[in-house]
């Protein structure tokens, strides 16, 4: 394990500790200058190698919150490391992690802005050559209509992670009772399940 | 007891270090089938830490931990000076058919937190019924010709029936059956607490280990606890229960460990070793716990 968590040091020191637009000049640069290289996959491969690392440490932090009780608790009943960490530790770390990494989803978008470095039309940077005239003022107008597109796809995702988020609190400290009644349908539905299950084999073996 | 059955736990010279910190220093334990045995001792002995190293949440320093003549682990004491090997971590599958053998029971309770009270029963023994069902089967397919493999492999429906029935029994027993489809988080700590200790009881063990049960719980909530630990007591279940609640060792333990400075300074049945202790700690120990 010394190999991999070195590399995985290196790896979350050198992305957190140099600017996304260095990252993307040196990708562009030197590691992926090949002749021909789509520039597009080039920002796409930095934004996620980026990106990786900030959720990395946001999953890290998640699983590290949930109480060392219930893995011991899964341990002391027999189940093995791996299903106590698929089946109770990761959903609950889930919820936790849900926030940071939806603030990463929304800071990668706007982040993405700087790939006019690389002379790759986004929506800044159309923004900009719309606007390009001999007066500063002329590029307030397309520059305000980008913002909106970003506030649009920024609001929409902001929508979506609430959902999301509300999908994984079921089993917060105030249960209303309208989710308690779901969670007893669900739970009644379950054990019909297992019945109806259980009478189909017992129907089979006998023929 | 009968000396011509040998002991269900086996456990020889056990040392546990932290860093530095010598927490155990040889303790030699063995428990009979049956045997109720409560330890007592003041904070910082090492209870809980002898209770967690019994089922390997704790990997032991150094000793010998045999469960029913299985020797699960062993690892000899360095000589003095020399450098206390490393024991070698017990391969996983011996490791969780051990434990799950042992139910183990919490301070905090532990309920899994992302499922419901009866998921929290029926979870383990439905997903180590399907695993020990792939197993058999993998073993029937690959086994060599002429090895005729008898057990009867059940079907996933068989174990989830099994389960069901009997979480859903456990959950009667308790009368907690309206609780089924709750969350813990809305539950009071004696709920809790019971439906931790029938989460255990769901896989059949053959020794409970209880770890100061009713420590967290408010006063009210401790008479409940206790009385379904009793009644699994009655029932003839084995266990090792770490206790501040003197009262309850003394009417239930059939044998009593002091533990003090990581040994086990006195034992004996409960008479004794409330009525007539010999050790000088303990005589100390008692005089400020029944003030
Ligand atoms: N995981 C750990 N890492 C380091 N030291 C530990 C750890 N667990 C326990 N210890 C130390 O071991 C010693 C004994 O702890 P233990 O929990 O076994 O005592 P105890 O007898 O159960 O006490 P209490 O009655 O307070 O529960 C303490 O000094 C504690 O600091
Ligand atoms: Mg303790």
């Amino acid at each position: 394990m010394v190999v991999p968590n070195f590399i995985c040091d290196v790896y979350l020191t050198v992305i957190r500790g140099t600017p996304v637009a260095v990252q993307l000049f040196i990708m562009y640069s030197a590691i992926l200058a090949i002749r021909g290289f789509p520039l597009e996959l080039t920002a796409v491969l930095t934004f996620g190698i980026n990106s990786g690392a900030y959720v990395a440490e946001s999953l890290r932090g998640g699983l590290q919150s949930v109480d060392i009780g219930q893995t011991e608790a899964a341990r002391s009943l027999g189940l093995g490391e791996g299903q106590a960490m698929l089946h109770i530790v990761i959903p609950q770390a889930i919820k936790s992690v849900i926030p940071a990494i939806g603030n990463e989803l929304i800071a990668l978008l706007k982040e993405t802005s700087i790939v006019c470095m690389l002379g790759i039309t986004d929506l800044t940077y159309a923004a900009q050559i719309i606007g390009a005239g001999n007066k500063m003022a002329t590029y307030l107008a397309p520059m305000i209509v980008a913002a909106l597109f970003y506030l649009a796809v920024v609001y929409l995702l902001v929508l979506i992670i609430r959902f999301i988020e509300k999908k994984f609190k079921q089993s917060e400290q105030h249960i209303d009772e309208k989710k308690m009644e779901k969670s007893r349908r669900r739970m009644e539905k379950r054990l019909q399940m297992i019945d109806e299950r259980y009478e189909k084999f017992m129907a089979q073996k006998e023929t | 007891m009968s000396e011509k059955h040998e002991s269900m736990i086996e456990v020889t010279d056990l040392y546990k270090n932290f860093g530095h910190n010598q927490v155990l220093r040889g303790v030699d334990v063995s428990i009979h089938s049956g045997e109720k045995i409560a330890v007592i001792g003041p904070s910082g002995s090492g209870k809980s830490t002898f209770l967690r190293c019994l089922n390997l949440l704790e990997q032991p320093t150094a000793g010998t931990i045999c469960f029913e003549g299985e020797e699960i682990f062993s690892v000899p004491l360095a000589e003095e000076g020399a450098k206390q090997r490393r024991p070698q971590p017990i391969p996983s599958r011996k490791l969780n058919a051990y434990r799950q053998q042992m139910g183990m029971v919490f301070q905090h309770f532990n309920l899994f937190n992302n499922l419901t009270v009866l998921e929290n029963i029926m979870f383990a023994p439905i997903k180590l019924g399907k695993q020990a069902m792939h197993r058999a089967k993998r073993r029937q397919f690959f086994g060599k010709k002429g090895e005729v493999d008898t057990e009867e492999i059940k079907s996933v429906a068989q174990i989830e029936k099994e389960a069901k029935d009997q979480a859903l029994s456990l959950l009667e027993r308790i009368g907690l059956a309206d609780k089924a489809s709750a969350y813990p988080s809305t539950l009071s700590g004696g709920q809790r607490q019971r439906i931790a200790i029938v989460r255990a009881l769901a896989m059949n063990p053959k020794v409970m280990l209880f770890d100061e049960p009713t420590s967290a719980l408010d006063p009210e909530m401790v008479g409940e606890v206790l009385a379904l630990i009793k009644e699994l007591a009655d029932d003839g279940m084995t266990m090792v229960i770490v206790t501040h609640e003197m009262g309850f060792a003394r009417e239930v333990a059939t044998r009593v460990l002091f533990m003090d400075g990581g040994k086990i300074q006195e034992e004996g049945p409960p008479e004794k070793v409330f009525g007539a202790p010999e050790n000088a700690r303990l005589r100390d120990f008692l005089s400020k716990v029944l003030q």
